[in-house]
């Protein structure tokens, strides 16, 4: 017998959705995700056969999110800390809501629409997920609290423990999309999850204000080397699935291809302002909208990007930080562009093809910023009076390091020395600036 | 002066060499707070003090540049307590910043005479003291 809220998972066995809510199975701001493929232009280009949606990505962060409160719940009423166990429990079912509404907000291809929408809509996914929350009225009858919810999500709750369950070093979003996106591309992890997670803990030092109170690990090398497990398996997914060279090169071109149309058709922009319409887009629309436009440039590089027709890289053969006069300057640029990858890489992308006398977007300059996992705190106060961190007991750890790269794409054979100049030139402009 | 400047001061001063990550963190907080230094970042409050993540990634950036070196000192061999330090690889690189604004450069090196010699618990009393009074603002 089918019993509804019970959802079969090859990542997690049987999800269960709890009956405050199953209405959200019917909401279709909710069941949009079902269209939107979790690893957006990857499932098209370098793993077709990763046809996993958002949708399945977020029941697994509720079921996780759900798994970990449990074990933080059933610690702290044995452990003796009454108020953090009310904490939890009586948050218990916002968590497990914000964890499946976490994501609601994305568009297709998320991380090249997150740019476009900050760029030129003056939003992001986030607050496009407050105002689909904000409609579902009937969740304060099932005792939820979406202002509450909305924090965890933001990441603004006063109990940052409440936050670190949804977004953190080790929130319940990493834990299932690098399991899930590491199943479906085919990359058999052996990693033992529940081992993981019932070595979390909520850690306070000798503090009694609880809203200071953080999620970290248990002090011990069980504990330690799981989680060295699990940030090695983070830094693969990066290197060979997130930044894969040929569908990276895809989202650039979409990415392009979006803007220019939003500069050559002033209707189009309203496809991801207006919330009813953004409601309707997902890959296929968003990509046959583009294919559909006047423009030969915008809707070139979306048939492009269908047909896999795409831009070559071109290889400059040298280190970021070649191009600055010395390690200083370097480093200044690396700081000043932090968190604005996407953007600096724009308008680096018009200016070299305006300093090199080429249309708009024929070269494009995309800057990949490498990730160093954040801190996690042990369970123990150190000699020193502080918690001490996971990585200053791991070498393992401490070996993964940040590195930038510049990838240039472009639609034909040019002149590398040329661009290399070109390159410098602006790099050194832009730092100056 | 940019964030990157006023952190290679910062270490400079305090002997260019500050032991934890989160000492670190505590000073740059009550250098921003208390003594009016222009960093850029804002801390959020935890039982160990006050933590910022931009100021995290600043660090990263000048530890892969190899302007700063960062590398584990052992405190306690058989309790295995390891802590993080850091110091300038090259403190020729300090002249020019302080040429580029001396005032703050002086006020950063007198406010760190202040606070190096304090403890790990004085230094999270005074974070805590002056991340509290301007999280109102």
């Amino acid at each position: 017998m089918i019993t509804p809220n019970l959802i079969h998972d090859p990542i997690h066995g049987t999800i269960e959705m709890p009956s405050f809510m199953e209405q959200i199975l019917k909401e279709k701001s909710f069941r949009r995700m079902q269209f939107i493929r979790q690893l957006g232009l990857k499932a098209f280009i370098d793993f077709p056969n990763a046809i996993h949606t958002r949708y399945s990505h977020v029941l697994g962060v509720m079921h996780l999110a759900g798994k970990i409160t449990d074990r933080l719940i059933k610690l702290e009423s044995t452990g003796g800390r009454q108020n953090v166990h009310d904490v939890l429990e009586n948050n218990k079912n916002n968590l497990s809501a914000a964890a499946l509404l976490h994501d609601i907000g994305h568009g297709p291809f998320s991380h090249v629409i997150d740019f476009i929408l900050k760029e030129y809509c003056g939003t992001d996914h986030e607050t496009k997920s407050f105002k689909f929350i904000d409609k579902f009225r009937w969740m304060d009858s099932k005792g939820l609290n979406t202002k509450e919810i909305k924090k965890i999500i933001k990441g603004e709750h006063e109990y940052k423990f409440l936050n670190n369950i949804i977004t953190g070093p080790l929130d319940c979003d990493k834990m299932d999309y690098l399991l899930r996106d590491s199943y479906h591309v085919g990359l058999r992890y052996s990693f033992d999850l529940n081992h993981f997670i019932n070595n979390f803990r909520i850690l306070g030092g000798n503090s009694s204000d609880l809203k200071s109170f953080e999620l970290g690990l248990e002090n011990d090398i069980t504990s330690i080397k799981t989680a060295e497990i699990f940030l090695i398996i983070w830094k693969n997914m990066y290197d060979l699935v997130y930044y894969i060279k040929n569908s990276r090169i895809a989202e650039k071109m979409i990415e392009k291809s979006i803007i220019l149309r939003i500069e050559m058709d002033n209707n189009f922009v309203e496809h991801l302002k207006d919330n009813d319409m953004y409601l309707e887009l997902d890959d296929e629309k968003l990509l046959k909208i583009l294919e559909d436009g006047k423009d030969k440039l915008s809707s070139g590089l979306a048939r492009n990007m269908r047909s896999n027709t795409l831009y070559t890289e071109i290889d400059l053969k040298n280190r970021v930080e070649s191009f600055f006069p010395n390690q200083l300057a370097y480093a200044s640029f690396v700081d000043k562009i932090e968190k604005k990858e996407d953007k600096v890489s724009d308008d680096l992308s018009k200016a070299l093809c305006s300093k090199l006398k080429c249309k708009n977007y024929e070269i494009i300059c995309d800057i990949v910023k490498s990730r160093k996992p954040k801190q996690i705190n042990l369970n123990s106060t150190s000699a020193t009076g502080d918690p001490p961190e996971l990585s200053e007991k791991s070498e393992i750890i401490r070996s993964i390091k940040e590195e930038i790269s510049l990838k240039i794409y472009s639609n034909k054979n040019r002149d590398a020395e040329k661009i290399k100049e070109a390159i410098k030139y602006l790099l050194n402009d832009y730092n100056q600036g | 002066m940019n964030d990157i400047e006023l952190l290679l001061l910062t270490i400079y001063y305090h002997d260019n060499y500050i032991n934890g990550r989160k000492r670190l963190q505590k000073i740059v907080c009550i250098l921003k707070e208390e003594f009016g230094i222009n960093f850029s970042y804002s801390f959020k409050s935890y039982f160990y003090g006050p933590y910022s993540d931009s100021l995290y990634d600043t660090l990263n950036t000048l530890v892969s540049s190899n302007i700063v070196e960062e590398d584990i000192e052992i405190i306690n061999e058989e309790e295995e307590v390891y802590q993080y330090f850091y110091k300038l690889n090259d403190t020729n690189v300090i002249e020019s910043i302080i040429e580029k604004d001396v005032e703050t450069a002086n006020e950063i090196s007198s406010a760190i005479n202040q606070l190096k010699e304090l403890n790990t618990s004085d230094l999270v009393r005074r974070s805590k003291k002056v991340s509290n009074l301007h999280s109102t603002r």
